[in-house]
């Protein structure tokens, strides 16, 4: 339905007027990749059955991703800074490849942009029974994404299979982003324009990078965190997420 | 010339079609809608009902005496509520439900509870909507062995369901769909949320002391033993607050060997073998036996496999942390404390409640 307003709307405002002005709906478009593997993958199936090895020399593979992405920003050239994304959740196991529509922004240039992983403290303490159905952060869309009492939302959820080394045995993985302070802000400072032509940011995802990015994490010396008591894994992943991300093209 | 005349064709057939059917004036009246998201009480989600039925009194009531007629079943022996029992839940105490001619079914009965935020159905999740899982235990050899049209030709030719049809969707015709929607309707009336722990949610009430450490053990993460740190029995993960399920699949380390291959009979994913419908634990005092496969007869066993009882296998819930432990190594005082806490998620006032009773009687 979305999809269909969107291109009724570039419909129309290609039609009416060449020099357009209007707010262009803006996009966030996801080529996430393993361990320099392109993802190739259709279902959820597929992540299983990959097993990467990483820096550390650990054999994995994913069996859940999932994260919440919110908090969207662009700053003009003049320096005022539009928020206009809400919350989305990605779960890997009911991926589509449609990109996250974050908005409107203005026609024109701009000098950045930003997003989080994970959601805004206000949001993280505020009561999932009373949001729509609907939202991403309900208690049915949420479902194992939120923990009631004090913690709030997991903000990322990564979970999975790995071998310490290539003759270990196989142990689970799991490892819960949460808490306020590990909410990760990303700015991308790269000048872009949004225009009719010109709204949809493509960013390359690596998923490499949660263990090997500033911090090298070995799973066989930590291999679980829920954030809470944790002043090891939970914040190394959280140093490494910063660098999950790169733009790739905006268009 | 050829299109004038199938033009004035088309015209004739319009005008007489349209004389034909000058409506009757309706048979029924209108249902009385159900609203049912005022009903909902604090501390829930907002209501989700189905957007092609919604809810009226009508419907609802002929849903309820179609759960408590065996007129479902292939020889009128079993009805929905023979294996769902409002006193135990909507559950049932065997550990394998009976179906017609006393045939065991595969896995332990579910309890209803809460139904409306429930997505998917079954142990295994093969039924996406309730309207899709209404019908299938009716049509289940092993269950109440019956066919659709079966169903549907006993009901239209009974003395009194046709208008209880009527009254309900407007049509005396019986029909698959409709049986399905009027199930749904009052499954969806089964909402449960005043136990003593959704009291305390409110506000409204205290946990005693041994509850008040059971929910906290609930609530907390298991801790490595040899760490020395005092850690919780990590439930959380899985059974959430409010409804206590997360809606999801699991492998809770029951087996490592699985003759029940559960989620991946409906996925044919081999990374979801052994993996059930995480339950909700509304009721869940009431609710024995327990698991899949109603292994466990009292709350005890549970909790003893939970503790010690952990089995490894390839598709475990990482959530499991204790499971490298054999379990989350509780006291025993614990454990009892636990069980005072799992004890506040009865609902009495939804075990007794009269409008979910056999109306028959």
């Amino acid at each position: 339905m979305k999809k269909i307003l969107n291109l009724l709307f570039i419909l129309i405002s290609l039609v009416s007027c060449k020099q357009n002005d209007e707010p262009q709906s803006v996009l966030l478009r996801f080529n996430d990749s393993f361990f320099s593997k392109q993802l190739g993958y259709k279902t959820s199936l597929d992540l299983n059955n990959i097993f990467y090895e990483n820096e550390a020399g650990n054999i994995l593979n994913f069996t859940t991703i999932k994260y919440y992405i919110s908090g969207f920003w662009a700053e003009k050239e003049n320096g005022e800074i539009l928020k206009v994304g809400g919350y989305n959740l990605i779960d890997f196991s009911a991926r589509s490849f449609e990109p996250l529509l974050m908005g409107n922004l203005p026609t024109g240039t701009y000098k950045r942009f930003g997003f989080n992983i994970g959601v805004d403290s206000i949001a993280n303490h505020s009561d999932p029974t009373l949001r729509p159905n609907s939202s991403p952060l309900s208690v049915l869309m949420a479902k194992d994404m939120h923990w009631d009492w004090n913690t709030g939302y997991i903000f990322m959820k990564l979970e999975g299979n790995y071998k310490a080394d290539s003759n270990a045995v196989s142990k689970l993985f799991a490892i819960h982003i949460g808490l306020d302070r590990n909410l990760v802000p990303l700015t991308f400072n790269v000048p872009f324009t949004v225009n009719v032509s010109s709204r949809t940011m493509t960013l390359d995802v690596n998923w490499d990078k949660v263990f090997n990015a500033k911090r090298v994490i070995d799973l066989a010396k930590a291999d679980f965190t829920h954030s809470m008591n944790d002043t090891i894994l939970a914040p190394a992943v959280v140093e490494n997420l910063q660098s999950l991300f790169t733009l790739r093209r905006v268009d | 010339m050829k299109f004038s005349l199938i033009l004035s064709f088309f015209v004739v057939f319009w005008i007489s079609g349209c004389k034909k059917d000058q409506p009757d004036p309706p048979k029924y009246p209108a249902p009385t809608p159900l609203d049912i998201a005022s009903k909902i009480p604090q501390g829930l989600p907002p209501a989700n009902v189905t957007s092609n039925n919604p809810l009226t009194i009508e419907g609802v009531l002929l849903g309820r005496m179609l759960f408590y007629d065996p007129i479902l079943s292939l020889d009128s022996t079993v009805a929905c509520a023979s294996c769902h029992n409002q006193e135990l839940g909507f559950s049932d105490q065997r550990r394998l439900s009976v179906g017609v001619g006393g045939t065991l079914g595969k896995r332990q009965s579910m309890s209803l509870v809460n139904l409306m935020w429930r997505q998917s159905f079954f142990w295994d999740g093969r039924a996406a909507t309730l309207q899709q899982q209404t019908l299938m235990p009716i049509q289940d050899p092993l269950e109440m062995h019956e066919t659709l049209p079966g169903v549907v030709a006993k009901l239209q030719n009974h003395p009194s369901y046709p208008d209880k049809f009527g009254r309900a969707f407007g049509t005396d015709k019986v029909s698959e769909d409709l049986i399905s929607k009027s199930l749904e309707q009052f499954l969806f009336t089964l909402i449960s949320a005043n136990s003593k722990f959704d009291s305390v949610n409110r506000r409204q009430a205290f946990f005693n002391p041994q509850e008040l450490n059971g929910y906290n053990l609930f609530i907390s993460e298991f801790r490595d033993p040899s760490l020395g740190i005092k850690g919780g029995a990590d439930c959380f993960h899985c059974h959430n607050q409010p409804l206590f399920t997360t809606n999801l699949f699991s492998n809770n380390g029951l087996d490592s060997i699985f003759t029940d291959l559960g989620r991946e009979n409906v996925t044919k994913f081999i990374f979801d073998r052994g993996k059930f419908k995480i339950p909700t634990l509304r009721n869940i005092a009431v609710t024995a036996p327990y698991m899949h496969d109603g292994r466990f007869n009292t709350l005890d066993q549970v909790l003893t496999h939970y503790n010690t009882g952990l089995i490894n296998s390839s598709t475990a819930d990482p959530n499991l942390k204790a499971i490298n432990f054999g379990g989350i190594q509780l006291s025993n005082s614990d454990l009892e404390d636990l069980k005072a806490f799992l004890n506040t998620l009865t609902d009495y006032t939804y075990l007794n409640n009269p409008e979910f009773k056999n109306p028959f009687k």
